[in-house]
């Protein structure tokens, strides 16, 4: 951490154009002034309940339609050409479409919402078709109620991709929402602070902003994934 | 309840198994089937249980009728040894799987996930599952492999405490295990 620091201060004054490549002195002064700011807070949370808000609905609908799936196959092939279409269009395609249907304001959740969702149900779908035929077959040898499959044999299964996917789904929650707020222009956002920045090569300003939001997303991404960890110890000691 | 296997034929891979295999099995008997490794003994466990089918034949039996200890222990890893037991029983009657599980094992160990377990400690609890689980058929594939003979023997007595008028299949390779659950032998050729 102290070497890349210590490169990036070399190669800002190498450089020496700060619109060009800010030095971490100046990022630091930055940050210490955007933190001292209780408009920095308002603008972080606005992001955040956004963003964080179009992963819940995300997650949420990728687990009931990877479970829907995952049980009855006609879903699956109903949800198919749905799910790969919002797959592999690009994220900015999407994001300019939105644009033209749904309101600014809930633009970096929708996007959001878009980019969780087939993360979540492509690895609820795998855990449950990945399932041990064997434990399967001893669900159904002793006659197990759809609840107690859910929680016995299904839960273990999916277990570890859920995990998974939450790490990834976040990150890009993140990524993909901020980008939303930045062609949306939606003010108070991080995203429109960062256009400001690009536009006013203020550099130093767009990494510091850049820094926050990583941050925020990573330490999000701890603590949801420790709710979620702590959820299923709790459900293993039913 | 009578369980019959007429004139059964299976193959696996053009590997015939079972070849116009029949046997009648009558309500409260105690049979152990006994062959060579490879010789048929789990399909007909399975042929039971429903998980697979004859090529030829019938096998009159009612799967939902039977409780099954697997070849492999099949427990859900993560849980309790009680939380399997408890699993199995309609309403979850924590006292009855206590009462079995405290046959089986050490007091300390019943409320510890089962992927900490030694392999002998989860075939007790795959046995007491299949003790809890109430039905008239019992069916106990390998039900002593990874046990000691000490234990062997506990785990038998609580089998046969708990499997009293039950009609009780057991698939073993050895001699000593039908007679220590008062088995009828049959030779599997």
């Amino acid at each position: 951490m102290a070497v890349a620091l210590l490169l990036w201060q070399v190669a800002a004054i190498w450089v020496d154009m700060r619109y060009l490549l800010a030095a971490p002195s100046d990022v630091l002064s930055v940050l210490s002034r955007l933190l001292s700011s209780g408009e920095t807070v308002k603008i972080l949370w606005t992001s955040f309940s956004g963003i964080t808000l179009g992963f819940l609905y995300g997650l949420i609908a990728g687990v009931v339609l990877g479970i829907l799936a995952g049980r009855f196959s006609a879903v699956e092939i109903f949800l198919w050409p749905y799910m790969i279409t919002i797959k592999s269009v690009p994220v900015a395609s999407f994001i300019v479409l939105a644009l033209i249907w749904i309101k600014t304001t809930v633009l970096s959740t929708f996007i959001a919402f878009l980019i969780v969702l087939p993360i979540i149900y492509n690895n609820i779908l795998g855990g449950i078709q990945g399932a041990d035929r064997k434990m399967t077959e001893m669900a159904n040898a002793f006659s197990l109620s759809l609840p107690r499959k859910l929680l016995y044999v299904w839960t273990p299964a999916v277990k570890p991709f859920l995990l998974s996917a939450v790490h990834s789904a976040i990150g890009l929650a993140f990524k993909s929402g901020v980008a939303a707020e930045v062609i949306a222009l939606k003010s108070g956002t991080v995203g429109d602070m960062l256009h400001d920045a690009r536009l006013y090569l203020e550099t130093a300003d767009l990494f510091a902003w850049t820094i926050l939001i990583v941050v925020l997303s990573a330490v999000f991404e701890r603590i949801f994934s420790g709710i979620l960890r702590a959820s299923f110890a709790g459900l293993e000691k039913l | 309840m009578m369980i019959e296997f007429k004139n059964i034929f299976k193959s696996f891979d053009d590997k015939t198994v079972l070849e116009n295999f029949s046997l009648k099995i009558a309500p409260g008997e105690r049979v152990c089937i006994m062959g060579p490794s490879g010789g048929g003994k789990t399909t007909l466990g399975n042929l039971l249980l429903g998980t697979i089918s004859p090529d030829f034949g019938e096998v009159i039996c009612d799967s939902g009728a039977i409780s099954p200890v697997f070849q492999e222990d099949r427990l859900c890893e993560d849980f309790s040894a009680l939380s399997n037991l408890r699993m199995v029983l309609p309403d979850r009657n924590a006292q009855k799987a206590r009462d079995i599980l405290l046959r089986l094992l050490n007091p300390e160990d019943i409320n510890k996930p089962v992927k900490t377990f030694s392999g002998g400690m989860k075939r007790r609890v795959a046995i007491g599952r299949a003790l809890c689980y109430d039905k008239p058929i019992l069916l106990l594939d390998e039900p002593f492999s990874g046990l000691d003979s000490y234990t062997k023997q506990s785990v038998a007595d609580v089998i046969n405490e708990y499997s009293k008028d039950k009609t009780v299949i057991i698939i073993s390779h050895d001699k000593k295990e039908a007679e220590m659950l008062g088995a009828k032998i049959i030779e599997l050729k």
